[in-house]
Protein backbone atom coordinates (compact mmCIF):
# COMPACT_ATOMS: atom_id res chain seq x y z
CA UNK A 1 0.00 0.00 0.00
CA UNK A 2 1.24 3.27 -1.21
CA UNK A 3 1.47 5.55 2.44
CA UNK A 4 1.18 9.48 0.94
CA UNK A 5 -2.09 9.97 -0.84
CA UNK A 6 -1.57 12.59 -3.24
CA UNK A 7 -4.21 11.71 -5.78
CA UNK A 8 -7.28 13.30 -4.95
CA UNK A 9 -8.40 14.30 -8.30
CA UNK A 10 -8.79 10.60 -9.03
CA UNK A 11 -10.96 9.56 -5.44
CA UNK A 12 -10.94 10.52 -2.07
CA UNK A 13 -10.98 8.84 1.74
CA UNK A 14 -14.71 8.71 2.90
CA UNK A 15 -14.79 11.38 5.89
CA UNK A 16 -15.33 9.73 9.26
CA UNK A 17 -18.29 11.69 9.61
CA UNK A 18 -19.60 10.09 6.08
CA UNK A 19 -18.71 6.51 7.32
CA UNK A 20 -20.46 7.10 10.67
CA UNK A 21 -24.00 8.17 8.94
CA UNK A 22 -23.93 5.29 5.93
CA UNK A 23 -23.32 2.79 8.50
CA UNK A 24 -26.24 3.94 10.49
CA UNK A 25 -28.00 3.88 7.23
CA UNK A 26 -27.00 0.68 6.30
CA UNK A 27 -27.45 -0.87 9.41
CA UNK A 28 -30.50 0.39 11.11
CA UNK A 29 -34.46 0.28 9.71
CA UNK A 30 -33.52 2.56 6.28
CA UNK A 31 -33.75 -0.77 4.24
CA UNK A 32 -37.34 0.11 3.30
CA UNK A 33 -37.34 0.74 -0.73
CA UNK A 34 -37.94 4.46 -0.63
CA UNK A 35 -40.72 4.26 -3.37
CA UNK A 36 -42.75 1.26 -1.27
CA UNK A 37 -44.30 4.71 0.53
CA UNK A 38 -47.40 2.75 1.67
CA UNK A 39 -45.62 0.96 4.96
CA UNK A 40 -43.37 3.01 7.24
CA UNK A 41 -40.32 1.59 6.40
CA UNK A 42 -40.76 2.77 2.91
CA UNK A 43 -41.86 6.30 4.01
CA UNK A 44 -38.74 6.60 6.50
CA UNK A 45 -36.62 5.84 3.59
CA UNK A 46 -38.03 8.38 1.30
CA UNK A 47 -38.09 11.52 4.31
CA UNK A 48 -34.44 10.78 4.64
CA UNK A 49 -33.65 10.80 0.94
CA UNK A 50 -35.47 14.15 0.46
CA UNK A 51 -33.37 14.92 3.52
CA UNK A 52 -30.69 14.29 2.09
CA UNK A 53 -31.69 16.36 -1.73
CA UNK A 54 -32.60 19.17 0.29
CA UNK A 55 -28.91 19.24 1.54
CA UNK A 56 -27.32 18.36 -1.69
CA UNK A 57 -29.28 21.34 -3.52
CA UNK A 58 -28.23 23.53 -0.46
CA UNK A 59 -24.70 23.61 -1.71
CA UNK A 60 -25.59 24.54 -4.76
CA UNK A 61 -28.34 27.12 -4.00
CA UNK A 62 -30.70 24.92 -5.80
CA UNK A 63 -34.12 23.61 -4.95
CA UNK A 64 -34.31 20.47 -4.06
CA UNK A 65 -36.99 19.75 -6.55
CA UNK A 66 -34.07 19.97 -9.12
CA UNK A 67 -32.10 16.85 -7.85
CA UNK A 68 -32.03 13.70 -9.72
CA UNK A 69 -30.06 11.09 -8.10
CA UNK A 70 -27.87 9.61 -10.50
CA UNK A 71 -24.81 6.57 -10.24
CA UNK A 72 -22.22 8.99 -10.36
CA UNK A 73 -21.18 12.14 -12.98
CA UNK A 74 -20.63 9.83 -15.85
CA UNK A 75 -24.22 9.00 -15.64
CA UNK A 76 -25.86 12.50 -15.40
CA UNK A 77 -23.04 13.61 -17.78
CA UNK A 78 -24.91 10.87 -20.39
CA UNK A 79 -28.69 12.14 -19.15
CA UNK A 80 -27.57 15.46 -19.52
CA UNK A 81 -26.85 15.07 -22.74
CA UNK A 82 -28.46 12.16 -24.54
CA UNK A 83 -31.69 12.95 -22.32
CA UNK A 84 -31.99 16.45 -23.55
CA UNK A 85 -31.56 14.39 -27.27
CA UNK A 86 -34.36 12.46 -26.18
CA UNK A 87 -36.60 14.84 -25.24
CA UNK A 88 -36.57 17.00 -28.42
CA UNK A 89 -32.91 17.81 -29.75
CA UNK A 90 -33.65 14.95 -31.87
CA UNK A 91 -36.20 16.76 -33.79
CA UNK A 92 -33.80 19.39 -34.72
CA UNK A 93 -30.68 20.20 -36.93
CA UNK A 94 -28.38 22.03 -35.67
CA UNK A 95 -25.14 22.15 -33.74
CA UNK A 96 -23.69 21.26 -29.90
CA UNK A 97 -20.69 22.95 -28.44
CA UNK A 98 -18.09 21.55 -25.89
CA UNK A 99 -14.47 21.48 -25.27
CA UNK A 100 -11.90 18.76 -26.03
CA UNK A 101 -10.53 19.18 -22.31
CA UNK A 102 -13.75 17.90 -21.36
CA UNK A 103 -14.12 14.37 -19.55
CA UNK A 104 -14.79 11.58 -21.90
CA UNK A 105 -18.12 11.12 -20.48
CA UNK A 106 -19.17 14.25 -22.01
CA UNK A 107 -17.35 14.05 -25.29
CA UNK A 108 -18.31 10.15 -25.96
CA UNK A 109 -22.11 11.29 -25.72
CA UNK A 110 -21.41 13.98 -28.16
CA UNK A 111 -19.67 11.75 -30.55
CA UNK A 112 -22.84 9.30 -30.11
CA UNK A 113 -25.39 12.67 -30.90
CA UNK A 114 -22.64 13.74 -34.06
CA UNK A 115 -23.36 10.21 -35.09
CA UNK A 116 -26.88 11.00 -34.80
CA UNK A 117 -26.85 13.89 -37.26
CA UNK A 118 -26.40 16.66 -34.64
CA UNK A 119 -22.96 18.94 -35.73
CA UNK A 120 -20.34 18.61 -33.06
CA UNK A 121 -18.28 21.90 -32.38
CA UNK A 122 -15.35 21.59 -30.38
CA UNK A 123 -13.70 24.46 -29.06
CA UNK A 124 -9.87 23.98 -28.22
CA UNK A 125 -8.45 25.53 -25.30
CA UNK A 126 -6.55 28.40 -24.76
CA UNK A 127 -2.60 27.59 -24.13
CA UNK A 128 -3.03 27.82 -20.58
CA UNK A 129 -6.38 25.14 -20.42
CA UNK A 130 -9.31 28.29 -20.17
CA UNK A 131 -11.90 28.53 -22.72
CA UNK A 132 -12.26 31.14 -24.33
CA UNK A 133 -14.76 33.06 -23.63
CA UNK A 134 -14.90 35.34 -27.11
CA UNK A 135 -14.41 32.03 -29.12
CA UNK A 136 -17.42 30.66 -27.05
CA UNK A 137 -19.30 33.41 -27.91
CA UNK A 138 -18.50 33.59 -31.69
CA UNK A 139 -19.31 29.79 -31.98
CA UNK A 140 -22.66 29.94 -31.00
CA UNK A 141 -25.19 30.53 -33.29
CA UNK A 142 -28.46 30.52 -34.20
CA UNK A 143 -28.43 27.10 -34.73
CA UNK A 144 -26.54 25.87 -31.52
CA UNK A 145 -28.54 23.66 -29.24
CA UNK A 146 -26.42 23.54 -25.84
CA UNK A 147 -23.27 24.00 -24.70
CA UNK A 148 -21.61 21.81 -22.25
CA UNK A 149 -18.11 22.68 -19.94
CA UNK A 150 -16.66 21.59 -17.49
CA UNK A 151 -15.98 23.71 -14.00
CA UNK A 152 -12.63 22.60 -13.31
CA UNK A 153 -10.81 20.30 -15.16
CA UNK A 154 -9.85 17.03 -13.58
CA UNK A 155 -6.04 16.72 -15.14
CA UNK A 156 -4.81 20.54 -15.19
CA UNK A 157 -7.08 22.28 -12.34
CA UNK A 158 -8.09 24.26 -15.08
CA UNK A 159 -11.22 26.70 -13.44
CA UNK A 160 -13.04 28.09 -16.19
CA UNK A 161 -15.66 30.83 -15.90
CA UNK A 162 -18.64 29.34 -15.52
CA UNK A 163 -20.60 32.62 -14.48
CA UNK A 164 -19.08 34.64 -17.95
CA UNK A 165 -20.46 31.44 -19.75
CA UNK A 166 -23.34 30.85 -18.47
CA UNK A 167 -23.85 34.51 -18.91
CA UNK A 168 -23.53 34.01 -22.75
CA UNK A 169 -25.44 31.16 -23.27
CA UNK A 170 -28.52 32.54 -22.07
CA UNK A 171 -28.24 35.42 -23.63
CA UNK A 172 -28.18 33.38 -26.73
CA UNK A 173 -30.94 31.16 -25.10
CA UNK A 174 -28.59 28.01 -25.19
CA UNK A 175 -29.37 25.09 -23.13
CA UNK A 176 -25.67 25.23 -20.38
CA UNK A 177 -24.82 21.93 -18.90
CA UNK A 178 -21.75 22.17 -16.48
CA UNK A 179 -19.57 19.09 -15.36
CA UNK A 180 -18.67 20.22 -11.74
CA UNK A 181 -17.56 16.56 -10.54
CA UNK A 182 -14.59 18.63 -9.37
CA UNK A 183 -15.71 21.70 -8.28
CA UNK A 184 -18.42 20.53 -5.94
CA UNK A 185 -17.90 21.03 -2.50
CA UNK A 186 -14.62 22.26 -3.19
CA UNK A 187 -15.97 25.81 -4.45
CA UNK A 188 -18.76 27.76 -4.12
CA UNK A 189 -21.40 27.64 -6.77
CA UNK A 190 -24.74 28.89 -6.93
CA UNK A 191 -26.71 27.57 -10.33
CA UNK A 192 -29.04 30.54 -10.04
CA UNK A 193 -26.31 33.08 -10.66
CA UNK A 194 -24.12 31.13 -12.64
CA UNK A 195 -27.48 31.03 -15.09
CA UNK A 196 -26.49 26.88 -15.41
CA UNK A 197 -29.18 24.74 -16.71
CA UNK A 198 -28.03 21.50 -15.89
CA UNK A 199 -25.02 20.66 -13.84
CA UNK A 200 -23.22 17.20 -13.06
CA UNK A 201 -22.44 16.26 -9.39
CA UNK A 202 -20.08 13.37 -7.56
CA UNK A 203 -19.89 12.27 -4.53
CA UNK A 204 -16.69 10.51 -4.25
CA UNK A 205 -14.29 13.36 -5.22
CA UNK A 206 -15.75 15.24 -1.59
CA UNK A 207 -15.37 12.71 0.54
CA UNK A 208 -18.87 10.79 0.07
CA UNK A 209 -19.04 7.18 -1.58
CA UNK A 210 -18.66 6.01 -4.98
CA UNK A 211 -21.78 5.02 -7.06
CA UNK A 212 -23.88 7.80 -5.92
CA UNK A 213 -23.68 11.23 -8.15
CA UNK A 214 -26.72 13.76 -9.06
CA UNK A 215 -28.03 15.69 -11.69
CA UNK A 216 -29.16 19.46 -11.27
CA UNK A 217 -31.86 20.14 -13.81
CA UNK A 218 -33.20 23.54 -13.65
CA UNK A 219 -36.81 24.03 -12.71
CA UNK A 220 -36.82 25.52 -16.34
CA UNK A 221 -35.34 23.01 -17.99
CA UNK A 222 -36.99 20.06 -16.34
CA UNK A 223 -39.30 18.78 -18.27
CA UNK A 224 -36.92 18.90 -21.32
CA UNK A 225 -34.94 15.74 -20.61
CA UNK A 226 -36.54 12.55 -21.17
CA UNK A 227 -34.77 9.35 -19.31
CA UNK A 228 -31.78 6.84 -20.67
CA UNK A 229 -32.88 4.06 -18.79
CA UNK A 230 -36.31 2.10 -18.87
CA UNK A 231 -37.56 0.50 -15.91
CA UNK A 232 -40.25 2.02 -12.70
CA UNK A 233 -41.03 6.00 -12.35
CA UNK A 234 -38.67 6.81 -10.12
CA UNK A 235 -36.76 10.63 -9.86
CA UNK A 236 -40.27 11.53 -11.81
CA UNK A 237 -39.46 9.34 -14.73
CA UNK A 238 -36.45 10.86 -15.75
CA UNK A 239 -34.56 8.22 -13.69
CA UNK A 240 -35.71 5.10 -12.86
CA UNK A 241 -33.85 2.18 -10.90
CA UNK A 242 -34.48 1.85 -6.91
CA UNK A 243 -32.68 4.47 -5.01
CA UNK A 244 -29.53 3.48 -3.03
CA UNK A 245 -30.32 5.13 0.69
CA UNK A 246 -27.18 4.68 2.52
CA UNK A 247 -25.10 5.73 -0.64
CA UNK A 248 -27.56 9.22 -0.83
CA UNK A 249 -26.73 9.33 2.93
CA UNK A 250 -23.06 9.05 2.11
CA UNK A 251 -23.32 11.58 -0.50
CA UNK A 252 -25.64 14.15 1.61
CA UNK A 253 -23.27 13.93 4.69
CA UNK A 254 -20.20 14.79 2.06
CA UNK A 255 -21.92 17.58 1.34
CA UNK A 256 -22.75 19.34 4.35
CA UNK A 257 -19.38 18.62 5.61
CA UNK A 258 -18.40 20.77 2.51
CA UNK A 259 -19.79 23.50 2.88
CA UNK A 260 -18.94 23.71 6.37
CA UNK A 261 -15.19 23.28 5.61
CA UNK A 262 -14.72 24.61 1.90
CA UNK A 263 -12.62 27.58 3.01
CA UNK A 264 -10.64 25.61 5.23
CA UNK A 265 -10.09 23.01 2.87
CA UNK A 266 -9.27 25.71 0.20
CA UNK A 267 -7.06 27.58 2.25
CA UNK A 268 -5.42 24.13 3.28
CA UNK A 269 -4.98 22.79 0.05
CA UNK A 270 -3.23 26.40 -1.09
CA UNK A 271 -0.94 25.95 1.63
CA UNK A 272 -0.03 22.56 0.32
CA UNK A 273 0.83 23.87 -3.35
CA UNK A 274 2.80 26.30 -2.10
CA UNK A 275 5.08 24.02 0.07
CA UNK A 276 5.30 21.96 -2.62
CA UNK A 277 6.06 24.32 -5.18
CA UNK A 278 8.92 25.64 -2.69
CA UNK A 279 10.47 22.19 -1.94
CA UNK A 280 10.56 21.19 -5.32
CA UNK A 281 12.53 24.64 -6.18
CA UNK A 282 15.49 22.86 -6.82
CA UNK A 283 14.27 21.40 -10.18
CA UNK A 284 14.96 23.93 -12.09
CA UNK A 285 13.17 23.35 -15.19
CA UNK A 286 9.60 21.82 -13.77
CA UNK A 287 6.86 24.07 -14.90
CA UNK A 288 3.23 24.44 -14.35
CA UNK A 289 0.91 23.99 -17.44
CA UNK A 290 -1.54 26.10 -16.36
CA UNK A 291 -1.95 29.88 -15.23
CA UNK A 292 -1.76 29.72 -11.17
CA UNK A 293 -4.40 32.52 -11.36
CA UNK A 294 -7.51 30.10 -12.64
CA UNK A 295 -6.31 27.41 -11.48
CA UNK A 296 -7.78 24.58 -8.64
CA UNK A 297 -4.82 25.04 -6.24
CA UNK A 298 -5.83 21.57 -5.17
CA UNK A 299 -4.92 20.13 -9.10
CA UNK A 300 -1.24 20.47 -10.15
CA UNK A 301 -0.10 19.69 -14.17
CA UNK A 302 3.45 19.45 -13.41
CA UNK A 303 5.62 19.01 -16.30
CA UNK A 304 9.68 17.53 -15.95
CA UNK A 305 11.07 18.11 -19.29
CA UNK A 306 12.39 15.16 -21.11
CA UNK A 307 11.91 12.96 -18.69
CA UNK A 308 9.28 9.98 -18.07
CA UNK A 309 6.44 10.37 -16.03
CA UNK A 310 5.70 6.74 -15.81
CA UNK A 311 9.76 6.36 -14.43
CA UNK A 312 8.51 9.22 -11.88
CA UNK A 313 5.55 7.72 -10.66
CA UNK A 314 7.58 4.33 -10.44
CA UNK A 315 10.26 5.54 -8.76
CA UNK A 316 8.13 7.44 -6.33
CA UNK A 317 6.77 4.25 -4.92
CA UNK A 318 5.36 5.13 -1.43
CA UNK A 319 3.58 8.46 -3.26
CA UNK A 320 0.02 7.81 -4.66
CA UNK A 321 -0.03 10.38 -7.73
CA UNK A 322 -0.68 9.54 -11.61
CA UNK A 323 -0.18 10.54 -15.22
CA UNK A 324 -3.48 12.01 -16.03
CA UNK A 325 -6.74 11.46 -15.55
CA UNK A 326 -7.72 8.13 -13.80
CA UNK A 327 -10.21 7.14 -16.60
CA UNK A 328 -7.97 6.97 -19.34
CA UNK A 329 -4.00 6.53 -17.62
CA UNK A 330 -4.77 3.05 -18.17
CA UNK A 331 -4.58 3.34 -22.12
CA UNK A 332 -1.51 4.40 -23.25
CA UNK A 333 -2.64 6.87 -25.43
CA UNK A 334 -1.05 10.48 -24.37
CA UNK A 335 -3.86 13.07 -22.71
CA UNK A 336 -6.36 14.76 -24.68
CA UNK A 337 -6.91 17.68 -22.53
CA UNK A 338 -2.84 18.43 -22.81
CA UNK A 339 -3.03 17.58 -26.40
CA UNK A 340 -5.66 20.19 -26.61
CA UNK A 341 -3.81 22.35 -25.22
CA UNK A 342 -0.89 22.36 -27.65
CA UNK A 343 1.64 20.61 -25.68
CA UNK A 344 3.63 17.93 -28.02
CA UNK A 345 3.84 14.10 -27.26
CA UNK A 346 6.69 14.28 -25.24
CA UNK A 347 5.53 17.42 -22.79
CA UNK A 348 3.02 15.33 -22.02
CA UNK A 349 5.24 11.89 -21.20
CA UNK A 350 6.72 13.75 -18.57
CA UNK A 351 3.02 15.26 -17.35
CA UNK A 352 2.20 14.38 -13.74
CA UNK A 353 -1.09 15.04 -11.71
CA UNK A 354 -0.21 15.55 -8.26
CA UNK A 355 -3.63 16.69 -5.87
CA UNK A 356 -4.17 17.55 -2.76
CA UNK A 357 -6.71 17.18 -0.40
CA UNK A 358 -8.17 17.82 3.05
CA UNK A 359 -6.19 14.47 5.02
CA UNK A 360 -3.12 16.04 3.20
CA UNK A 361 -0.35 17.16 5.36
CA UNK A 362 2.40 19.63 5.44
CA UNK A 363 5.11 16.57 6.33
CA UNK A 364 3.38 14.29 3.83
CA UNK A 365 3.98 17.51 1.12
CA UNK A 366 8.28 17.69 1.87
CA UNK A 367 8.36 14.33 1.75
CA UNK A 368 6.73 14.12 -1.62
CA UNK A 369 8.67 16.74 -2.97
CA UNK A 370 11.92 15.08 -1.65
CA UNK A 371 11.13 11.95 -3.57
CA UNK A 372 10.22 13.96 -6.82
CA UNK A 373 13.60 16.01 -6.35
CA UNK A 374 15.44 12.72 -5.58
CA UNK A 375 13.37 10.75 -8.44
CA UNK A 376 14.07 13.34 -10.69
CA UNK A 377 17.96 13.88 -10.40
CA UNK A 378 18.43 9.99 -10.61
CA UNK A 379 16.77 10.12 -13.58
CA UNK A 380 18.41 12.70 -15.08
CA UNK A 381 21.73 11.03 -14.01
CA UNK A 382 21.07 8.26 -15.36
CA UNK A 383 20.28 9.90 -19.06
CA UNK A 384 23.13 11.98 -19.21
CA UNK A 385 21.78 15.35 -18.48
CA UNK B 1 11.95 -7.60 -0.71
CA UNK B 2 12.45 -4.94 -3.56
CA UNK B 3 12.01 -6.20 -6.38
CA UNK B 4 14.19 -7.26 -9.23
CA UNK B 5 12.98 -4.36 -11.35
CA UNK B 6 13.17 -1.93 -8.96
CA UNK B 7 16.40 -2.74 -7.91
CA UNK B 8 17.73 -1.98 -11.77
CA UNK B 9 15.68 0.54 -12.08
CA UNK B 10 16.85 2.55 -9.24
CA UNK B 11 20.81 1.67 -9.93
CA UNK B 12 23.55 4.06 -11.62
CA UNK B 13 26.59 1.84 -10.90
CA UNK B 14 27.03 1.85 -14.88
CA UNK B 15 25.60 5.15 -15.85
CA UNK B 16 27.93 7.13 -18.54
CA UNK B 17 28.18 10.53 -16.40
CA UNK B 18 30.08 13.06 -18.97
CA UNK B 19 32.18 14.01 -15.73
CA UNK B 20 33.44 10.86 -14.70
CA UNK B 21 34.23 9.35 -18.19
CA UNK B 22 35.17 11.58 -20.51
CA UNK B 23 38.79 10.51 -20.71
CA UNK B 24 37.76 6.86 -21.66
CA UNK B 25 37.47 6.09 -25.11
CA UNK B 26 34.31 4.21 -25.70
CA UNK B 27 32.61 3.25 -28.69
CA UNK B 28 29.40 4.56 -29.05
CA UNK B 29 25.78 2.84 -30.16
CA UNK B 30 22.59 4.81 -29.85
CA UNK B 31 18.50 3.76 -30.30
CA UNK B 32 15.41 5.38 -30.24
CA UNK B 33 12.03 4.90 -30.18
CA UNK B 34 8.99 7.26 -30.80
CA UNK B 35 7.13 6.81 -27.65
CA UNK B 36 10.21 8.65 -26.11
CA UNK B 37 12.19 5.44 -24.92
CA UNK B 38 16.10 6.15 -25.59
CA UNK B 39 18.94 3.97 -24.90
CA UNK B 40 23.27 5.31 -25.69
CA UNK B 41 25.74 2.37 -24.99
CA UNK B 42 29.16 2.92 -24.49
CA UNK B 43 31.54 0.53 -25.05
CA UNK B 44 34.90 -0.41 -23.94
CA UNK B 45 36.59 -2.84 -26.18
CA UNK B 46 40.04 -4.82 -25.96
CA UNK B 47 39.94 -6.90 -29.31
CA UNK B 48 36.59 -7.73 -29.36
CA UNK B 49 35.82 -8.44 -25.62
CA UNK B 50 33.73 -5.59 -23.82
CA UNK B 51 35.86 -4.71 -20.78
CA UNK B 52 33.83 -1.91 -19.81
CA UNK B 53 30.46 -1.08 -20.66
CA UNK B 54 27.98 2.35 -19.64
CA UNK B 55 24.66 3.69 -20.64
CA UNK B 56 22.53 6.20 -20.55
CA UNK B 57 18.75 5.51 -20.67
CA UNK B 58 15.50 7.29 -20.88
CA UNK B 59 11.99 6.06 -20.69
CA UNK B 60 9.28 4.12 -18.65
CA UNK B 61 10.36 1.70 -15.63
CA UNK B 62 11.06 -1.50 -17.93
CA UNK B 63 13.42 0.36 -20.25
CA UNK B 64 15.81 1.68 -17.35
CA UNK B 65 15.67 -1.74 -15.29
CA UNK B 66 16.16 -4.28 -18.82
CA UNK B 67 19.39 -1.49 -19.33
CA UNK B 68 21.01 -1.65 -16.59
CA UNK B 69 20.87 -5.45 -16.65
CA UNK B 70 21.76 -5.91 -20.09
CA UNK B 71 24.68 -3.55 -19.29
CA UNK B 72 25.96 -5.55 -16.31
CA UNK B 73 25.73 -8.67 -18.34
CA UNK B 74 27.45 -7.74 -21.22
CA UNK B 75 30.71 -6.76 -19.28
CA UNK B 76 33.81 -9.78 -20.53
CA UNK B 77 31.74 -10.66 -23.17
CA UNK B 78 33.26 -10.46 -26.98
CA UNK B 79 30.47 -8.75 -29.69
CA UNK B 80 29.36 -11.73 -30.61
CA UNK B 81 27.99 -12.79 -27.48
CA UNK B 82 26.31 -9.80 -26.59
CA UNK B 83 24.05 -9.74 -29.60
CA UNK B 84 22.89 -12.87 -28.26
CA UNK B 85 20.32 -10.76 -26.22
CA UNK B 86 18.14 -14.04 -25.76
CA UNK B 87 20.40 -15.54 -23.63
CA UNK B 88 19.96 -13.50 -21.15
CA UNK B 89 16.73 -13.79 -19.64
CA UNK B 90 16.37 -10.65 -19.32
CA UNK B 91 12.33 -10.88 -19.95
CA UNK B 92 12.40 -13.77 -17.34
CA UNK B 93 14.13 -12.37 -14.82
CA UNK B 94 12.65 -9.25 -14.72
CA UNK B 95 9.18 -9.97 -15.28
CA UNK B 96 8.60 -7.94 -18.73
CA UNK B 97 5.06 -7.65 -19.30
CA UNK B 98 4.41 -8.50 -23.15
CA UNK B 99 3.95 -5.41 -24.31
CA UNK B 100 6.93 -3.91 -22.72
CA UNK B 101 9.20 -6.34 -25.05
CA UNK B 102 9.83 -3.85 -27.97
CA UNK B 103 12.55 -2.65 -25.09
CA UNK B 104 14.64 -5.36 -25.89
CA UNK B 105 14.38 -4.70 -29.47
CA UNK B 106 15.93 -1.07 -28.70
CA UNK B 107 18.81 -2.46 -26.90
CA UNK B 108 19.76 -5.27 -29.60
CA UNK B 109 19.50 -1.62 -31.63
CA UNK B 110 21.70 0.14 -30.09
CA UNK B 111 24.28 -2.83 -29.62
CA UNK B 112 23.74 -3.07 -33.72
CA UNK B 113 24.77 0.85 -34.52
CA UNK B 114 27.54 0.10 -32.07
CA UNK B 115 29.09 -2.38 -33.88
CA UNK B 116 28.31 -0.72 -37.02
CA UNK B 117 30.64 2.08 -35.46
CA UNK B 118 33.24 -0.30 -35.19
CA UNK B 119 33.20 -1.96 -38.24
CA UNK B 120 33.09 1.60 -39.70
CA UNK B 121 35.99 2.44 -38.06
CA UNK B 122 38.37 -0.60 -38.64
Amino acid sequence: MNSIYLDYASSTPLANEVVDEMVSAISNNDFGNPSSTDHEYGKHAYDLIEDCRRDVANLIHADQREIIWTSGATEANNLAILGSYEFNLKNKSGNIITSMTEHKSVIEPFKTLEKKGLRVLLLSPKKNGEIDLNKLEKTINEDTLMVSLMHINNETGVLNDIESIGEICRKKNVIFHVDAAQSIGKVSIDVKKFKVDMMSLASHKIYGPKGIGALYINGETLGRIAPILQGGGQERGIRPGTLPTHQIVGMAAAFRLAKKHMNNDLNHITKCRALFLKSIASIEDAVINTNEVSTFPGIMSLRLPDLDAESIIFGMKTIALSKGSACTSDSDEPSHVLKSMGLNQEEIRGTLRISFGRYTTMNEVSIAAEALTKIVTHLKLIKGQ
Amino acid sequence: MESLLRQYFSDNKCAYITANHADISFHIGVATQANGNFVKLYLKLEEDRIVDAKYNVSGCPFMIAITAFYVEKIKNKTLLEAAEIQDFNIEETLKLPINKKDRLFLLEDALKNCIKQINRGK
